[in-house]
Parts: C-alpha cells; sequence; structure tokens
C-alpha cells in the first residue's frame, strides 16, 4: 500500500469516526439535520450508481424508498431488526429485477415516464391492500429506534452506498455501464451483455433505495402510502444528484449537502415563500454552474487539458515493422472449413428487401473484399453477421456452428470484431479504457494491469500509443479510427469486420493502412473488407463479392470481379476512382 | 471573392493552422489537398466559423471582414459548408432538409428557384423528395447535404470530403455534379482525399502540410508535378516534406 493510500485510508477513518460520534454534541435540531443530510446523500448516490453512468433517468426512487417505509411497518413487530432490513433490500432487489426486465429496453423519455408512473403505480397497489385487506389506509411504527440509532444506521448505509460505489466503478461492471451509456451498440460488440449489466446495477441502486426506506420509516410513527411514496422526493434526489454531478462517487454527496442545507435555511427564512425562492435560487445555480458542483471543481482544478501529440507517418510506418504481435492465433481453430458461412440470408426494413437471398464463405486466413454501390446491402450484410440485426431468414455460422440467432455479445464472445462506418468511439472515456472495453468481456476476460498493459500494446500496435490518456472524442478521424481498430483488436477475433475502415485515407496513408491489414491477416485473422477504395481492394483481397440491390452479383478474384460489364455498369461507372 | 490571409487556430497548444492565406474567386474550384491532421477540416471550420482563428487572422467575403463573425452571419453573407460526414437531419425528409437550408434571410425570396436548380442537379433527390434521409444511401445523402448548402444560395461553397464513402459511380456523378455547380457562378473549395478526381475538375489547388500551405498552383501544374503524385496520386512511395514549393 502506498504512503498516500495509507494517507487516505486514515483521514478517511477519521473523518467517519467524526460522524459518528456527532450525535454527542449534537442538539435535537442538529441530529436532525444530520438525518436529512445522511438520508439524501445515501439516496443521490444509490440513484446516481444506476443513472450517472448509463444516463437513463430514473424518477423511481420513490417507489423504492416507500417499499422500504412499508416493509419496516409491516414487519418491524414480527421481525428482529437486522431481518427488516434483509427483507426490505430483497423486496427492493425482486421489484428492480421485474421492473427492469420490463423497461431497460425503453430508452430516453419512456424510461423516464415509466418510473415515474412506477410510484404511482406501487402507490395504488398498497393503498389497494392497505384497504381491502388490512382494513385501514394507516399505520403506526413502534419500532422504538432512537434518533442517535437512525442516524448511525444511515451513516452506515451511506459508508457502504460510497463504498459499493467505489468498488463498482473499478469493476468490469462499471465499466460495462459506463460503455452502455456512452454507445450500446458499442457495448454488445465488445461482449457486454447489456441487459444484465444494467439490471443488475439497477437492483443493486434498488436495494439501497429499499433500506434506507426501511431505516427512515421510524422516523414517522404513523404512515401512509402518501407520506412514504411521496414523488416529490424522486425529483429532489434527481436535482441533488445531477447538481452534484452524477457521473461521479462524490457527486451526489457533493450536490446533496449544499442543497439540504439551502433548503433548511430557505424554510427557517423564507416559510411562506420557500417555493418561489427556491425556484430563483435553482435558476441562479443553473446559470452560475452549469455543468455542476464536480464539473466546476473541475475546470477549476484542472483547467489544462492535456494535448495530444501528433504522431508523424514515419513512426507509425515503423511501428508496424515491430515483432508481430500474436494473440489471435490463439484461438484459431484445427477445423479446415470455411470460419464463416452465409446461407441465402434475407433481410428486409419494411417493403426494403435490404439483403436478399445472399449466400457465401469466408475461408480461413483471407480477406474478402465486400463491395458495391451505397445502399446496395453491405453494411445490413455486415450487421446480420455481427449480431446488431438478426436476419429475417436464412443461417450464419462461425466454424460450422449457426450463430444468426445470438445477441451481438455473444458473438463478438465467439470471436467475431468489427469497425463501423461511422467511427463509434466512447467519446468520454479515454483511448485505454475505450480499449480495454475490449478486453473485459471476452472469455476469459482480461482485467486490472493485464488488461492495461495490453491495452498499451494495442494501442501501440495502430500507432497512437502517446494518446492513451486523452479522451478519445478529441483524437481527429484518422485516430479515432485507429482506435476503433485497437478496440476490436481487443476482442482477439478469429474474424474481423471492417466497414470501411480506409475511407478518407490519402494513398500514401492507405499504403500503410493496407499494410496494417495485410500484417494482421499473416498474425492469423480472416479478414471482411467493405470497401470503395479500388486500390485497397486490389491490392488486399484474395476474393471479392459484389453486391447490388441486396443480391450478390458477382465473385471472384478483384481483377476478374472489376473487369465483368454489370459490375463496371452498376458500380465501377466510367471512371475507376 | 474570398480571400483568407494569416490564420492560425490552435486546440488548446496544438496549433492546427499556421498563417494560412488562401483565395477563391467566383465559378472557381479550388481544392486543398494533405494529409489526415494536416488542418484541412480545421481550416474549413475557421472560415465557416465554427473554430475560432486566433488574433492576427483576416477572413474578407465580396469586401466584406468575417473575422470572428458568428457562424449563422458568415451562412448570410454567403459562405455555405457541407461538412464531413454530412451532417444531414436524418429524420426529416428530403425536402425537409432542404427547405431548412433557405432559412437564411438571403435565401427565402428565391427558394423556390433554387430548389428547382438542386432538384435539376441532383435529379435523384426528386424522385425521394418525402422520403426520410436516413433511409437513403450514402450517395443520395451526400446529395442532400450538398442540396441543403446549396439552398443557402451561397456565393462560396466549401466542401469537406464530399466523396468519402462514395461507391466509385457515386463519386463519378458527384464529381460531374460539383463542375456543374461552378458553371452556376459558385465557387467551390473542396477539401478532398481523392486528388486523382478533385484535380479533375479543379481550377487551382493549394497543398497544405502540418497546418501550413505548402505549396499551390493550377489543377492542370499539381497534377503533373511529380512530388504530388508520389503523396496524392498514389504512384510512388512518399517521404513528408518533400514538397517542392510552388509560389503562390
Amino acid at each position: 500500500m502506498s504512503s498516500r493510500r495509507v494517507v487516505s485510508v486514515v483521514a478517511l477513518g477519521a473523518v467517519i469516526a467524526a460522524l459518528a460520534g456527532f450525535p454527542a454534541i449534537a442538539s435535537g435540531y442538529h441530529l436532525a439535520l444530520g438525518i436529512s443530510l445522511l438520508y439524501f446523500t445515501v439516496l443521490a448516490t444509490a440513484w446516481a450508481l444506476f443513472s450517472g453512468p448509463t444516463h437513463y433517468i430514473s424518477l423511481a426512487t420513490a417507489a423504492f424508498f416507500g417499499i422500504g417505509a412499508y416493509t419496516t411497518a409491516v414487519l418491524t413487530e414480527i421481525l428482529p431488526w437486522p431481518l427488516v432490513l434483509l427483507a426490505a433490500a430483497a423486496i427492493g432487489v425482486v421489484v428492480a429485477l421485474i421492473v427492469g426486465l420490463s423497461t431497460l429496453r425503453l430508452s430516453g423519455i419512456y424510461f423516464v415516464i415509466f418510473s415515474f408512473g412506477l410510484t404511482e403505480f406501487i402507490r395504488q397497489l398498497v393503498t389497494w391492500y392497505e384497504v381491502n385487506i388490512h382494513g385501514s389506509v394507516g399505520r403506526y411504527i413502534f419500532a422504538g429506534t432512537t434518533s442517535e440509532g437512525i442516524y448511525w444506521r444511515l451513516l452506515a448505509l451511506a459508508v457502504l452506498v460510497l463504498g459499493t460505489g467505489w468498488l463498482i466503478r473499478h469493476s468490469r461492471l462499471g465499466l460495462a455501464v459506463r460503455v452502455i451509456g456512452q454507445d450500446e451498440t458499442v457495448a454488445r460488440h465488445c461482449g457486454i451483455d447489456t441487459t444484465r449489466a444494467k439490471l443488475a446495477l439497477f437492483a443493486v441502486s434498488a436495494a439501497f433505495m429499499t433500506v434506507t426506506g426501511a431505516v427512515m420509516a421510524p422516523r414517522w410513527t404513523y404512515i401512509d402510502p402518501a407520506i412514504a411514496f411521496n414523488p416529490v422526493l424522486s425529483f429532489e434526489v434527481v436535482i441533488m444528484a445531477l447538481f452534484g454531478g452524477a457521473g461521479t462517487l462524490f457527486g451526489p454527496l457533493l450536490g446533496a449537502v449544499p442543497l439540504v442545507l439551502l433548503f433548511e435555511i430557505l424554510i427557517a427564512t423564507f416559510p411562506n415563500y420557500f417555493s418561489i425562492v427556491l425556484g430563483a435560487v435553482f435558476v441562479l445555480i443553473v446559470y452560475a454552474l452549469p455543468n455542476g458542483v464536480i464539473g466546476f471543481l473541475q475546470t477549476r482544478l484542472a483547467p489544462m487539458r492535456r494535448t495530444a501529440r501528433q504522431i508523424s507517418m514515419s513512426t507509425l510506418a515503423e511501428k508496424l515493422t515491430r515483432p508481430v504481435w500474436s494473440h489471435v492465433a490463439e484461438r484459431a481453430a484445427v477445423n479446415d472449413g470455411p470460419v464463416l458461412l452465409l446461407d441465402r440470408v434475407r433481410k428486409a426494413f419494411g417493403g426494403l428487401i435490404a439483403v436478399d437471398n445472399v449466400s457465401f464463405d469466408l475461408r480461413r486466413g483471407e480477406i474478402l473484399g465486400l463491395i458495391g454501390p451505397n445502399g446496395s446491402g453491405k453494411t445490413t450484410a455486415l450487421n446480420v453477421i455481427s449480431g446488431a440485426l438478426r436476419p429475417d431468414a436464412g443461417e450464419v455460422a462461425l466454424d460450422g456452428r449457426p450463430i444468426a440467432l445470438l445477441p451481438a455479445h455473444r458473438i463478438a464472445q465467439r470471436g467475431i470484431a468489427r469497425t463501423f462506418q461511422l467511427v463509434r468511439v466512447l467519446p468520454a472515456s479515454s483511448c485505454l479504457e475505450n480499449v480495454v472495453a475490449g478486453l473485459a468481456f471476452h472469455v476469459p476476460p482480461l482485467w486490472g494491469a493485464k488488461a492495461d498493459g495490453r491495452a498499451r500494446v494495442l494501442l501501440d500496435r495502430v500507432g497512437i500509443a502517446e494518446k492513451l490518456d486523452a479522451p478519445a472524442g478529441q483524437l481527429n478521424y484518422i485516430d479515432q479510427k485507429r482506435l476503433e481498430l485497437a478496440r476490436a483488436l481487443a476482442l482477439s477475433p478469429n474474424v474481423l469486420l471492417l466497414d470501411e475502415w480506409l475511407a478518407g485515407l490519402n494513398p500514401s496513408e492507405l499504403q500503410i493502412g493496407i499494410a496494417l491489414v495485410k500484417m494482421l491477416r499473416e498474425e492469423g485473422l480472416t479478414i471482411v473488407v467493405v470497401e470503395h477504395v479500388m486500390d485497397a481492394i486490389r491490392s488486399l483481397c484474395d476474393r471479392c463479392i459484389v453486391m447490388n440491390a441486396g443480391r450478390k452479383i458477382a465473385e471472384g478474384p478483384p481483377a476478374a470481379v472489376l473487369s465483368d460489364q454489370e459490375v463496371i455498369r452498376a458500380y465501377l461507372g466510367d471512371a475507376d476512382a | 471573392m474570398l480571400e483568407i490571409s494569416a490564420v492560425s487556430a490552435f486546440y488548446g497548444k496544438h496549433r492546427a493552422l499556421d498563417n494560412v492565406s488562401l483565395n477563391v474567386g467566383r465559378g472557381e474550384i479550388v481544392v486543398i489537398l494533405g494529409a489526415n491532421g494536416a488542418g484541412k477540416t480545421t481550416l474549413l471550420k475557421v472560415i465557416g466559423g465554427l473554430v475560432p482563428a486566433a488574433t492576427g487572422a483576416r477572413i474578407v467575403m465580396a469586401g466584406r471582414d468575417l473575422t470572428a463573425t458568428s457562424a449563422h452571419q458568415i451562412v448570410e453573407a454567403g459562405i455555405a459548408l457541407v461538412p464531413e460526414g454530412r451532417g444531414i437531419f436524418s429524420e426529416l425528409t428530403v425536402r425537409e432538409n432542404l427547405t431548412l437550408g433557405a432559412f437564411p434571410a438571403r435565401a427565402r425570396a428565391k427558394e423556390a428557384a433554387t430548389l428547382e436548380m438542386v432538384l435539376k442537379l441532383f435529379p435523384r433527390l426528386k424522385e425521394r423528395l418525402r422520403q426520410a434521409v436516413r433511409t437513403m444511401s450514402g450517395g443520395e445523402q451526400q446529395m442532400v447535404a450538398i442540396g441543403r448548402a446549396l439552398m443557402t444560395s451561397p456565393d462560396i461553397l466549401l466542401l469537406d470530403e464530399p466523396s468519402l464513402g462514395l461507391a466509385p459511380i457515386t463519386c463519378t456523378e458527384l464529381f460531374r455534379a460539383l463542375a456543374r455547380v461552378r458553371s452556376s457562378d459558385v465557387g467551390l473549395l473542396l477539401v478532398e482525399q481523392n486528388a486523382r478526381q478533385s484535380l479533375k475538375i479543379a481550377d487551382r489547388g493549394y497543398l497544405i502540410e502540418s497546418g501550413r500551405i505548402v505549396g499551390s498552383g493550377t489543377g492542370l501544374a499539381l497534377k503533373e508535378d511529380p512530388a504530388v503524385q508520389r503523396a496524392y496520386l498514389g504512384t510512388g512511395e512518399v517521404h513528408s516534406g518533400q514538397f517542392a514549393p510552388i509560389s503562390p
């Protein structure tokens, strides 16, 4: 353990101890304030565990909080207290899993609306139960818990939720949801089971919210559904987390503390004008701190972003002649048949048949060119192979095993990696993290220092090693393409799909790109290139498939295919570019 | 028509453009050739008002100083940018995308006539006016992007790699269309990797390297220049810094 780390652990312990000792010196009012600060901190941090990285804005906080409160109200006289908390967490997880399975497919505003509706739905459900089964709407809670007890429990919960948040941030799950938040398609093609990752985090976040509700319930000696499921709570938590900075671990804390204090001061000073003053203060805050507290601190503390150095082409050419990197060959099978086989694949969008009864095979170690006019179905074919789209009919087989119905992340794990026609990097993540995203989710996963080391090798391989800390969004177009290739190679694929990876290069850069692709093939990769650059097709491809209007119109060596009359008429035209 | 001089631009500390000067006349096609990262896109963005130029720069359009003018006013002054990656509104129809282009005051009165001109230039768009752009092929989307820029009835059209990702046959059609745009008296400043086809239609060209203009000449002269042939026409090995500077 480094001395710096020892210092921070000791400091953290001292802070926790000081906070734990607070009730000894606090008046009743200050203790109540301390409870408010802690419970909003826990809720906002728990909310940001899920919503921060995924950008799914959830308004279901009040639903989970209320479930927890009711669990205490119902069970506190039947079960010992620790079991009540466990029961609350378990119910929270189960509800989160059911809700998550049915709604996490929803995106953007639909998820927000649903999560808001969930609170109301559960409130109505509880009311119905209380009226018809229990016989009265409200319940009295005689838990016999003191304010100090609640304070200490909340403090423990705060430490626990921050600790959990820290662990998740440094885990593969944390990386998975950061990737999902930036680009779900990329996440799936990195081998991430996006549904599972989102569900897991949603459930963890919900468990903390329910337990908070359970801990807080004895504060009210009487609760009814309107108190427990108060939708305002959901909004307060969102505002606090966003105000502090939902993307960071301590952001929600930095939002919750000043806002709770602000509420207190405003209520004490302007009891009659609370709402209107609060509104005005919010407007001022948004105006003064558009990026939240964390954003403000970051721009103040780190005004200089490191600027990426430009790499000269000669250095890049040198890199290519470095010792061959051999990770790919490990998975190369003994099987002699085609690596990939497409059999009468068909994919239609409404009335438009994008891929119409296309069959071809991919032989081990070859570079296959897939060419054809814009809109002829090449990218759709790649999407079917990589699992981004499911074919309407036909079969796709990898090493003789059908993959057409597998989800994209399974196909990525089986060894098919791809780049995208319009470059897709994770703009807010560093280059290193972009590549680690490709390493961390295949089987077996690579993680920690090993993954970082491997990612450095891959970044070096594509010529952007010195940019590993730069956010990918700051790279220029060509470096983003390189980064995307490094991420694809991180999957240790057998088959690499390059969708116009060489587009936009000038002739000398093109030569370097072509050399790189050739070298990848020599290292054991089988490659499909979709390209419009005929120089690349001629010098790279062993075979070409030409598509037009969704159909295969020619197949053969480049020289033969490119002189085919139908190909010239449909694709090349009179001037060869 | 468009004259820029002493333009430098920075991203943080990184100097993307270094004292660049060039001009584009009415009805002229000027091409900028250079490696990726040389500053071509930045140059177009500076002219279009999307990236600020460092102090000392002058951007003058038809006698009017546009330095430090905001992007939408630059469009009003008659400069339209077709950005790299097209930047079309994919959920809108072709007609909506084109109509949006005619939003600037300078274009509104002429909207119907310009639309007719654009549809004549790209007959394919006429058949697809009501189609959502998202569902169209790359070549057609590029036509929409250029068409939308033309709808602002510009005097100068800035094009950032319009041939990117286009099939050879579509590429040829595109360059033919650009040559026709010139004949309507619009000046074109074209950034291209496809040096072969762009030099074929260019009146003049500039070579840019590490943010600096390192050479210029007529389209024909550049096409014949051995250094340009080596670096941009893919007829040999390349070493950087070998261009014989052609005096501007």
